[in-house]
Parts: C-alpha cells; sequence; structure tokens
C-alpha cells in the first residue's frame, strides 16, 4: 500500500512537472513573440524578455529532467541486457538502481555548497538566483525516489525471477 | 590516464542499461575521485546549472518546437504529396519522391529521428502500397534521414556551434552544400539501383497537380527561409528566429484547420522532453570538460600527437573511422559532449577550420544512425513499418557507398562546406 502511494504520489508529480514545462514553453513563445513585433513594430524592444526568456528556459530543463527518468525516455542501451540470464538481468537493474540513487544522494548533498554561492537577484527578473536550481534540486530528489521504487521492483524480480525487463520501466 | 578512466567506466555502465545521462555523472564521479578532486563534487551540480544557464543554446527548444509542430499539423503529408508531384514519375520513383521530401521536411525538423518519425509512416505506407518491400522503404526513409542535420536549421549543429565556439550561421550555411550532396548521391543510387531492380512506375503529376501541390507545400518550405533569413540578415537572434518559425507553423495550422489544443500540447511536451535530455546530457558532460582541462589533456595531446601524425588528412581519417565506429554504440550527442573538447586544440593545431571539422564530425556521428547494434534511426523506422531489423540492415548497407564517397569527398574537398559560408559571411 505505502509503495502503492509513493508511486501515485510519484505520477501526480511527474503530470504537475510536464504542464508547468509545457505552459513555461509557450510562455517563452509568446513573450518573444510580442517582443519581435514591438520591435518591428514600434523600434523598442522589450528588455525584460531576454532575461526571463532564459530563467525559464532553465526551468524548462530542470521540470522535465524527472519527467524523462519517470517516463523512461532517456537514452538506454539494452542489447547487452536483453542478452543476459534472467538472474543476471535483475542483477544488472539493481546495481544501475543503486548507482543512480547514490548518484542523485551526492548531487543533491551539494546543495548546501551551491545554493549559499547562487546569491544576488537577477537582473530584470527580480528573484534570487537560487531560484533558478530550485526545479533541479527537486527533479533529483524525485528521481532518487523513482529509483528506490525501481529498486524495490529489481530486487522482488531477483528473488522471484520474473519478467527480467520489467523492473528498470517506469511506470507510464 | 583519467580519460581513459572515464570512457571506460562510462561504457560499462551503458552497458548495464544505465540511462546515459546518469551514465555520464557516475563515470565523472569516478574520474573526480580518481583524479584526487574528491572534495570536488560540487563541479558535477554547478557545471549543470551553467549549462542550462548557457544562452548560446536558447534556439533549441524553439527549432524542435517547429519541427514538432510541423508533424503536428500534418504538414509532412502535404511536404510528401508535393515531392511526389515534382519526381514521383522519375525511375524508383517512391525512393526519389523519399529522398526530396527529407530534404524539404529537414528545414523544418532539423533532426533525424524527427524526420523519421514524422515522414516515416506516411512515406513507408505509401511505397508499400505502390509495391516496394518494406525492408527497402525502411531503409531509404532511414538513410534519406540522413540529410536533416544538415540543412538549416540542425540542432546537432547548434551543439556543435556551442561546443566549438563558431557561429551558428556558419554552422548552418556549411551544412547545405553536404546536405544536398547527400541527397542527390541517394538520388542518383536509387537510378542506378534502378536499372537492377524493376520498382514500380508511376504516371507523370500534370501540370495542374504539380501546381496545386506546389501551393499547399510550398508554405511548409516557409519556415526555414524564416530562420535562416531571420539570422543572415541580423533581424533576430537565433532563437528569435525559432520563434518566428514556430508561430508561423501555428498560424498556418490554424488557417489549415489542423491544430487542435491537444496537438499542440503533445508539441510542446515532445519538444520539453528533446531538449531538457539533450540538456542535461551536455550539462553532465561539461563536468568531463572541466575535468580534461584541468588535467590539460586537450593540451598534451594537441603538443604529442602532432609528432606522431603530421598530416592533418591522416588525422582527420583517423578521427572519422573511430567516430564512425564509436557512432555504432552511442549516441551522436554524447559522442560530439565526449570528443569536442579533447579534439579542437588538435584541431586547432593540425590548422583544420572548425567549420569543416564540424561537418565531418557530423557526418560521421550521423551514420551511426543506421548502423547497429544501437542505431537509433534503425529502431524507430523498424518500429514504424514493422519490417525485421535484419531485413532492414541488410537493405540499408548498400547505401552506405554512396554516403561513404559523400564523406570522403568532404575531407578531401574542405570547400565543399566552406564555400557558402565564406561566400555570404566572408572567410574568417
Amino acid at each position: 500500500m505505502f509503495w502503492r502511494i509513493v508511486d501515485i504520489g510519484l505520477g501526480c508529480a511527474e503530470q504537475l512537472f510536464l504542464a508547468c514545462a509545457n505552459s513555461l514553453l509557450l510562455a517563452m513563445l509568446a513573450i518573444n513573440l510580442v517582443n519581435i513585433v514591438s520591435r518591428l513594430i514600434w523600434d523598442s524592444g522589450i528588455i525584460w524578455v531576454f532575461p526571463w526568456t532564459s530563467v525559464l528556459f532553465v526551468w524548462v530543463i530542470f521540470l522535465a529532467f524527472f519527467v524523462i527518468f519517470r517516463r523512461s525516455q532517456d537514452i538506454v542501451i539494452d542489447v547487452l541486457t536483453r542478452k543476459l540470464p534472467v538472474g543476471l538481468a535483475h542483477a544488472s537493474a539493481v546495481l544501475v538502481a543503486v548507482l543512480v540513487i547514490a548518484l542523485m544522494a551526492l548531487v543533491l548533498a551539494q546543495a548546501p555548497t551551491l545554493i549559499p554561492r547562487q546569491v544576488g537577484r537577477i537582473d530584470m527578473v527580480g528573484i534570487q538566483r537560487y531560484w533558478l536550481s530550485a526545479p533541479f534540486w527537486g527533479s533529483c530528489l524525485l528521481i532518487m525516489v523513482q529509483c528506490v521504487l525501481n529498486l524495490r521492483l529489481a530486487v522482488i524480480g531477483l528473488i522471484d525471477g520474473s519478467d527480467p525487463h520489467g523492473p528498470v520501466e517506469a511506470p507510464k | 590516464m583519467t580519460a581513459i578512466i572515464l570512457f571506460v567506466i562510462f561504457l560499462i555502465l551503458i552497458a548495464l542499461r544505465m540511462p546515459v545521462t546518469m551514465a555520464i555523472g557516475a563515470a565523472v564521479v569516478v574520474a573526480l575521485v580518481m583524479s584526487g578532486f574528491s572534495d570536488m563534487m560540487w563541479i558535477i551540480p554547478m557545471k549543470v546549472l551553467e549549462s542550462a544557464s548557457n544562452t548560446s543554446l536558447l534556439a533549441i527548444p524553439f527549432f524542435v518546437l517547429t519541427g514538432n509542430l510541423m508533424n503536428a499539423i500534418g504538414i509532412t503529408e502535404r511536404i510528401f504529396n508535393l515531392a511526389n508531384a515534382l519526381v514521383g514519375h522519375f525511375k524508383a520513383g517512391l525512393a526519389q519522391v523519399n529522398v526530396l521530401a527529407s530534404v524539404m521536411l529537414a528545414g523544418g525538423t532539423g533532426a533525424a529521428v524527427a524526420d523519421i518519425a514524422g515522414l516515416g509512416a506516411v512515406e513507408i505506407k505509401a511505397m508499400r502500397e505502390r509495391g516496394y518491400s518494406s525492408a527497402f522503404s525502411s531503409a531509404i526513409t532511414l538513410v534519406s534521414a540522413i540529410v536533416a542535420p544538415f540543412i538549416p536549421p540542425s540542432v546537432p549543429l547548434v551543439v556543435y556551434a556551442f561546443l566549438s565556439n563558431t557561429s551558428v550561421a556558419r554552422m548552418f550555411l556549411a551544412g547545405v552544400v553536404p546536405g544536398l550532396l547527400i541527397a542527390v548521391s541517394l538520388m542518383i543510387f536509387n537510378r542506378l539501383l534502378a536499372t537492377r531492380v524493376n520498382f514500380p512506375q508511376q504516371p507523370r503529376a500534370t501540370l495542374g497537380t504539380v501546381w496545386r501541390h506546389t501551393m499547399i507545400g510550398a508554405f511548409a518550405l516557409i519556415a526555414p527561409a524564416i530562420i535562416m533569413g531571420g539570422i543572415l540578415t541580423g533581424t533576430t537572434t537565433s532563437s528569435e528566429a525559432g520563434v518566428l518559425a514556430s508561430s508561423y507553423v501555428i498560424l498556418l495550422g490554424f488557417f489549415l484547420g489542423t491544430l487542435s489544443v491537444r496537438a499542440l500540447w503533445t508539441a510542446l511536451r515532445e519538444t520539453v522532453l528533446i531538449t531538457s535530455m539533450i540538456m542535461i546530457i551536455i550539462g553532465f558532460a561539461s563536468s568531463i570538460g572541466w575535468l580534461l582541462a584541468i588535467e590539460q589533456i586537450p593540451q598534451n595531446m594537441a603538443r604529442s600527437l602532432p609528432e606522431l601524425i603530421d598530416s592533418s588528412l591522416i588525422f582527420m581519417l583517423s578521427i572519422m573511422v573511430g567516430v564512425l565506429l564509436l557512432g555504432c554504440f552511442i549516441d551522436g550527442v554524447t559522442i560530439k559532449l565526449l570528443l569536442v573538447p579533447i579534439l579542437l586544440p588538435l584541431v586547432d593545431s593540425y590548422g583544420i577550420d572548425r567549420v569543416h571539422f564540424g561537418i565531418i564530425l557530423q557526418m560521421s556521428l550521423i551514420l551511426g544512425m543506421a548502423t547497429p547494434p544501437l542505431g537509433i534511426g534503425l529502431f524507430v523506422v523498424t518500429r514504424i513499418s514493422g519490417a525485421p531489423l535484419e531485413s532492414v540492415m541488410r537493405a540499408t548497407v548498400p547505401y552506405f557507398v554512396p554516403l561513404l564517397i559523400v564523406l570522403a569527398s568532404l575531407l578531401w574537398f574542405p570547400q565543399l562546406s566552406l564555400w557558402l559560408p565564406n561566400m555570404i559571411m566572408g572567410v574568417e
């Protein structure tokens, strides 16, 4: 039951992050279009468009980072693992999940070092610089939780010897 | 030694089915520890944040969005019909249509896989209906998509321009002649093939039909013209040119009545996922660039390699063969991110033009898309056609003859890449 709730929670976060990323991309398109039109018609650009576009671009990238991982849309190469015996394929899935958890934990552990360095307001945007990386830390945390789910499935697969390619596939 | 450790660990991890982004990150962690930088792990997230904030790559989402929107509003089918009206009556007609349609759509998608995914379904279905085999239809769809990263706007060339500190406009112009050469070589090969194989023939389209399809299809060709026009005249930045092209396609979809909210949302979704993946890979790979620079690996190679290989042509040839082999196992963006920081000092020390090198690198990399075991294009096209992988591979192999001839020509005659940018933008 607990794992089911975690999975549903991650699914909701995925939908939320994706909707936000899509909306921000649409906003980037809209404000840049208005800026170009304004320059063409009134010969005067809107100066805050470029800094805001840069901020939105960063947020889009980091919000979609978790979505890519959750949907298994990252580039993976399974030529070798597909040829492995069931047990080894599960063992490889366990190893990959553990490594990703460790990597994400290591990245998150750097947040206390990096966030204090990201101070000062962004020109013409007005927000503190550390807000740029907020979705990145969020995505890393969610990827770590997703990997714990994947790890659990891989371990179950290792024990009962079921479908070797199932465990690393995140639920759609 | 650091570079070797990095590559070996990376290869082991991706072989274990670790996602490429994570494998790069994990390989960097090990390389940092082994190089005595274990107290500098903050470099990894810092480089990801720095790369994402780099405005040189701001054009990528808009170029990708333009391509996705063109697919979403059904432009691909119109382009196919236009190409069919123009060259459908040639020998091996639909194979020629396939190539010409890829050239036309390349101006919108800028990525080979997007070309296969967009045009592939339409082309393969039409070719099958007219009696072409599934394997041949898939093979020609796959190799004709190789044109996409050369005809502007090209996402891979934007990434290379960023890595090599060259002008995006110059890279775009440098890709035009090679892109057209690839298309012409494929069409000549199709014609030669038609002397041995009895391909189905189609009647010549009437002038009225050609005119009608030109009127409808030509609207699609305005998108790349907006991008190149905006960049070359200096009216817009490359990202703004992408904004204009995307907005134009949205407007076109609205007038054609083919753009629904759902289609727009899907195009946005595909765009954010592709862009994010490229940028996150760039972010993690930036740490590699930092580590290699600290260890002075590219500089040491730039000093020692010219003593071993004194000909720039042999150097380029070795790089080309190495990249072709690597391309069979690792995807293009990753190879580019791993190799360009190492190779650029060497390229400079041999006096090779960075723009020319970028085109050779891109051509060598893109062939990997069509080769086993990890050719992503091969997987996408077989998924669309349902043809067995082995038969598609067999049908693809002969096309490597014209493609390798083009690659050798580009290597031998740098002017094929440099003539257009030098003519329009002046010699650098």
